[in-house]
């Protein structure tokens, strides 16, 4: 029965690890329960060809293991008219910030074609980001939010009229810190700080090599602080990813991150421009002026996310002080 | 219209039925194996992928309950019908012959129209 136990291992790898023991089991009593009726009929018993068709009408084990699970989605459809709504205003903003800075670039520049080429890249890798950075913000959204659902009992015109508000936003149960979600995390952390420490030398490849461009001395300013964030959120993901049920403390650390997160974005907000030239009357002059807009505009998201995380935690522990001292 | 189409449709269409069947089926206890096979026996087919996530389904909703029982030599999930549950079929049931009733009164006449 080698088959057989491939085909319930691949499948239990992927089942919750509260119920996969159960599942499991059960699936294997039904296989071997048909496997027995064959034998019954054939007076022998199977070969591993007649195993196979009948594993086969159960399916592969992907869908057999998400047959047993509720749906899941990245972003699921309560937030999903949202996250294209920001999809499009993002878009439609840097598009027409481009097309302004690529006109300019084509009525001043000595070589209008390369500037404006120039212009086009690095817009297309500004959009990358922050389409990148938004699809993360509603992630998170996603897995830190359950909508209120439809009630036959309310008045339909309330519901039309307040369901997407904030207040019928509840924190979802939460029992444990997602394994993966913290995974995620630290990832997305150890790439910021290689990031940062140049080891992945992103800015000079996209930025730096060709245009007589460098970043403000802010950012000098602001690496310790950086760096405290970078290393207390791997420290958070870390210990998240082994004492799961550290909800509280997870929640305690991803709140002073959040902090940390708008003082930092705060700071730079205040020091003026964050990319400066290294050359005075050069033709990038366009370009600086348009990546230091958008580069305003992504520190305030990240501090408008930031305050949106630190209330949102305040509120969970407030609904959740609720339900239990609410009988 | 298209087999795929058609197979969609009847999906869709079996869905709610097989609800009803497998709560039916369970006023007396089964394992799973037996139970498709008992509601097989009487003309409904249920592939092993629907059949098993459908019990943990209901019995999460407390429509069922369940124990593991050693019968044959091996341990076996063995279902029934808990008391909410009796209830409920009651109701589903008495909607199914409602939903029937104005089916053969609809599908009557649109069958003289076609």
């Amino acid at each position: 029965m080698a088959l057989l136990d491939d085909y319930l291992d691949a499948v239990r790898r992927l089942l919750p690890r509260a119920v996969r023991a159960d599942i499991v089991a059960e699936l294997r009593d039904a296989v071997l329960s048909q496997i027995e009726d064959e034998q019954r009929v054939h007076g022998r018993a199977p070969s591993d060809a007649e195993v196979a068709t009948i594993l086969q009408r159960y399916g592969a084990p992907e869908t057999v293991a998400a047959r047993y699970g509720p749906p899941r989605f990245l972003i699921g459809p309560g937030v999903y008219p949202q996250y294209v709504f920001w999809v499009k205003v993002i878009f439609g903003l840097v598009s027409a910030a481009l097309l302004v800075a690529a006109a300019a670039a084509a009525v001043t520049a000595d070589e209008p074609l390369l500037s404006i080429g120039r212009a086009l890249w690095s817009g297309a890798i500004i959009v990358l980001f922050n389409l990148t950075f938004v699809t993360l913000v509603f992630v998170l959204i996603e897995r830190m939010t359950a909508q209120v659902g439809w009630s036959c009992d309310s008045d339909i015109r309330d519901l039309l009229g307040d369901r997407s508000a904030w207040w019928n936003i509840r924190p979802a149960p939460r029992t444990s810190v997602s394994r993966s979600e913290a995974v995620v995390g630290m990832c997305f952390s150890v790439f910021w700080l290689l990031w940062w420490t140049d080891v992945l030398p992103i800015n000079r490849w996209f930025l730096w090599s060709r245009l007589p461009l460098e970043p403000a001395p802010i950012w000098q300013e602001v690496t310790p602080l950086v760096m405290t964030v970078i290393v207390g959120s791997l420290v958070t993901e870390v210990v998240a990813i082994a004492r799961p049920r550290a909800v509280m403390a997870y929640e305690g650390a991803s709140l002073l991150l959040a902090v940390g997160l708008l003082a930092l974005a705060s700071r730079a907000l205040a020091a003026g421009p964050l990319i400066v030239m290294t050359v005075a009357d050069s033709p990038a002059a366009a370009l600086a002026g348009l990546l230091n807009v958008l580069g305003w505009a992504a520190l305030v998201l990240l501090a408008v996310t930031s305050m949106a995380s630190i209330a949102f935690t305040i509120f969970r522990w407030v609904v959740r002080r609720e339900e239990i001292t609410v009988p | 219209m298209g087999s795929s189409q058609f197979d969609s449709l009847r999906l869709e269409l079996r869905r709610g039925c097989l609800v009803i069947a497998v709560m039916a089926q369970l006023r007396a206890e089964h394992y799973g194996y037996t139970l498709k096979r008992e509601l097989e026996a009487r003309g409904l087919d249920i592939d092993e992928g629907t059949l098993y996530p459908l019990l943990r389904r209901l019995e999460s909703q407390g429509l069922l309950v369940s124990e593991w029982r050693e019968q044959d030599k091996r341990n076996k999930r063995f279902y029934r019908l808990s008391p909410e549950g009796r209830t409920v079929l009651k109701a589903l049931l008495a909607e199914w012959q409602q939903i029937n009733a104005s089916m053969n009164r609809i599908a009557g006449g649109s069958r003289s129209v076609a």
